[in-house]
């Protein structure tokens, strides 16, 4: 029998024997089989920041795992051996759901983190490894590109704690021709999130020539402000050449300042930049008061001032998840 | 035996389900069925390998 998958906007119809656009939801005898689920081809224990979450648990580790596997083709892709990897040539361990809360505590992390290729698409294994980790006790966070239809993505939400989101480009083209996806679904995820109480924060990869624009840049910061709030936290990163974008240079540092002085002038609190060492350029200041809240050095944090989540300057209360 | 008003409508009845019946089956093997979730596999279909207890303990060189 035919299926079609509900999970995500593409809605693939698979014939027996076939999978999906993802590679990994697999139409097998005419039921629908998530190939990965309990299988991680990666595991690793990483500081929170480096998802990149500033206003979630700063200076904690997050217990990080990822199947093989993804609903998004983007040309420029950072982890595509394993993301755009057919799940017959993976290597990956069994580590079913209660395993991963063992280990995430044996590790001495305080949360899970579902990353590196995209949770939407090893949703089942996320969903349940995410129930067990909230009776443990950990929190849960997902680091995704945000291409899941609302109906799943509910239910997914109750049970997660944070999530930071790839938003790409505020263009439907960039989407469709570099990344063989759409924006829609991607800002209804935002929204969704954040109406459900979940931390929301977002990231932007800024490629020379495509999506670098001063007013492609004002006009995702403006959609941030107006659709979440001027407390959402911005992360723009660096690209460096990858995969099939081997032929652009990595991203200018002046691109990326300029993107933050524009973040800025739009009226968000908390812009960052990823992937660049620069002085401050990863640090927490307050925003009423300019006064220095959480220093980084890359993924590290060196000072934290926060006082219950308060400024200590100005006593303002600054958003994100502190303890 | 003789056709009869009744016989023939209950022919053309019968005839009408049978077609039904059959456009339904058809359809129900070309039309696809709509899943959300998915199953849990019996097995992975890679390589299955021990788990590196130390590399596991290290940040990874993957990005997010």
């Amino acid at each position: 029998m035919v299926v079609q998958c509900d999970l995500c906007p593409k809605y693939c119809v698979i014939k027996p024997g076939e999978r999906g656009d993802c590679r990994i939801r697999v139409n097998m005898d005419g039921r629908l089989r998530a190939v990965t689920y309990g299988f991680p081809s990666a595991v690793h224990v990483d500081p929170i920041e480096k998802k990149p979450l500033n206003h979630f648990l700063p200076g904690t580790s997050v217990f990080s795992l990822a199947t093989v596997g993804c609903n998004l083709h983007c040309k420029n892709c950072q982890n595509w051996e394993i993301s755009q990897q057919d799940p017959e040539e993976a290597t990956a361990f069994p580590l079913p759901p209660a395993d991963v809360v063992r280990r995430a505590k044996r590790t001495g992390c305080v949360s899970v983190a579902y990353t590196y290729t995209d949770p939407s698409v090893y949703y089942e294994y996320t969903l349940d490894s995410c129930m067990l980790a909230r009776e443990a006790g950990l929190r849960n966070v997902l680091v995704t590109a945000g291409y899941l239809n609302e109906k799943p993505l509910r239910e997914l939400c109750k049970h997660v704690d944070a999530v930071t989101i790839d938003l790409k480009a505020m263009s439907d083209r960039f989407y469709r021709e570099i990344c063989g996806a759409t924006l829609a679904p991607v800002l209804n995820y935002f929204v969704v999130c954040k109406a459900m109480g979940v931390h929301v924060e977002a990231s932007n990869l800024l490629i020379p020539t495509l999506n670098d624009k001063d007013e492609e840049i004002e006009s995702l910061c403006r959609w941030i402000k107006e659709n979440l709030g001027s407390e959402t936290p911005l992360h723009f990163l660096r690209f460096f050449p990858q995969y099939r974008m081997r032929h652009l240079p990595p991203t200018p540092a002046s691109t990326l300042t300029r993107a933050r002085d524009i973040a800025t002038a739009s009226g968000l609190d908390y812009v960052y930049i990823g992937n660049l060492l620069e002085a401050d350029s990863a640090s927490t200041r307050c925003p009423g008061c300019h006064g220095m809240l959480i220093r980084r050095v890359g993924h590290q944090v060196q000072e934290n001032n926060l006082v219950d989540g308060l400024c200590p300057g100005c006593k303002r209360r600054i958003h994100g998840v502190w303890k | 035996m003789e056709m009869t008003r009744r016989r023939f409508g209950r022919m053309l009845v019968a005839a009408g389900l049978m077609c039904v019946a059959g456009a339904r089956w058809v359809s129900s093997r070309t039309s696809p069925a709509r899943v959300m979730k998915a199953l849990k596999p019996d097995t992975f279909p890679g390589r299955l390998c021990e788990p590196d207890e130390a590399a596991m303990r290290t940040e990874g060189k993957w990005k997010g």
